[in-house]
């Protein structure tokens, strides 16, 4: 089976899971976020990886790291969830059910991600008014990450999913040399 | 002779004295030289000549046989040259022509090629001034591009950009948006 597939399978009961919970969606977004933090560590810290990984560690004794270490900050049911890919010997795929258990809870919140390029960083009012602008659009909640390029000289380009919004005036520049070198 | 000598001697032979004895005898002599000659010398004599004339009417008749050969050889040979040069003539008229022929081939040919060549150099001057003028083109509009874009680095300010993004989202929102 494809590792994509394995990650959505524990993605999944991941969702059942903090559905389970409370049933509103703060738990959703709660898990997803500490599912986050967790696929961080392992990539930021290569010893928590080798830990995690290694033969000589026994599982119960993986299980009980894993339990001291996040107990006091993350439900019970979400540290069981890591025991339990860890004692499958999925600890390698963390990083792809973060990936999926969003792409999960996007489809579940009706949520898309849209990278917004501007020329300069986007204060707090622009960045408000251009989600809104965005969510207005795309007729669906918007979580929008922000990033600043001096190339597009001005205006925006939005990315969402494969499809691209460009309003930049490196576009609008790039239209008007096409139009003035084919004259038409 | 010795008769005359005798009578000479004597005194009485003159030439002009008639002496019947002596013509007599002249006349013996004579006819008898002439019976010999008439008998012996005659016929070979006529032999002779008429052996001479038969050489000489022979040597004629060679003569005219040989010049008729020789004017039948020279119609013969004026004939022949006449036919070398009518055949000469012909030959000479027929390399004329096919030299002549030729030259219009190649001249046409010759032509044809100075025409394809003028006409290829035209379409490369063409296509080389197309070029230049489609390169000075795109290096005016590229210059002005580039112009145009320091001109708005420098004169884009936050509130006409964020003017700028909220125009190009509310196309996007209205669904205009390219």
């Amino acid at each position: 089976m494809k590792s994509t597939t394995i990650a959505r399978n524990y993605a999944e009961a991941l969702l059942l899971a903090a559905e389970a919970q409370d049933g509103k969606g703060g738990s959703v977004e709660q898990y997803g976020r500490l599912m986050d933090a967790v696929a961080g560590a392992l990539e930021a810290d290569e010893r928590i990886a080798v830990a995690l990984d290694s033969p000589r560690v026994a599982k119960a004794t993986k299980a009980a790291l894993l339990e001291r270490a996040l107990a006091d900050v993350t439900p019970p049911e979400f540290v069981r969830f890591l025991q339990a890919v860890v004692r499958r010997g999925r600890q390698g795929l963390l990083g792809e059910i973060a990936q999926e258990y969003q792409a999960l809870v996007d489809a579940k919140l009706d949520r898309v991600h849209a990278g917004v390029v501007l020329v300069e960083e986007p204060d707090a009012r622009l960045e408000k008014q251009i989600v809104e602008r965005l969510a207005a659009a795309l007729g669906k909640d918007v979580r929008a990450h922000f990033r600043a390029e001096r190339g597009i000289i001005g205006g925006v380009v939005v990315r969402v999913g494969d499809r691209v919004y460009d309003g930049s005036l490196k576009r609008r520049l790039a239209v008007l040399r096409r139009k003035m070198l084919t004259g038409e | 002779m010795p008769a005359l000598l005798l009578l000479v001697q004597e005194g009485e032979f003159t030439p002009f004295s008639i002496n019947t004895g002596l013509i007599f005898w002249t006349i013996v002599v004579f006819g008898v030289l002439l019976a010999l000659l008439w008998r012996f010398g005659w016929p070979a004599i006529l032999k002779t000549v008429e052996d001479r004339e038969r050489r000489i009417q022979q040597q004629l008749e060679e003569a005219e046989r040989a010049r008729a050969e020789a004017a039948r050889l020279l119609e013969e040979h004026k004939r022949t040259i006449a036919s070398a040069k009518a055949e000469a003539q012909e030959i000479l008229a027929r390399a004329k022509a096919v030299a002549d022929k030729e030259r219009e081939t190649l001249l046409a040919k010759a032509r044809q090629e100075y025409e394809q060549l003028l006409e290829r150099a035209r379409q490369e001057i063409g296509a080389e001034k197309e070029k230049a003028i489609e390169a000075l083109r795109r290096e005016a509009v590229d210059l002005s591009i580039a112009a145009a874009s320091k001109l708005l680095e420098a004169q884009l300010d936050s509130e006409t950009n964020r003017k700028l993004v909220m125009g190009y989202l509310a196309q996007l929102e209205a669904g205009r948006a390219p």
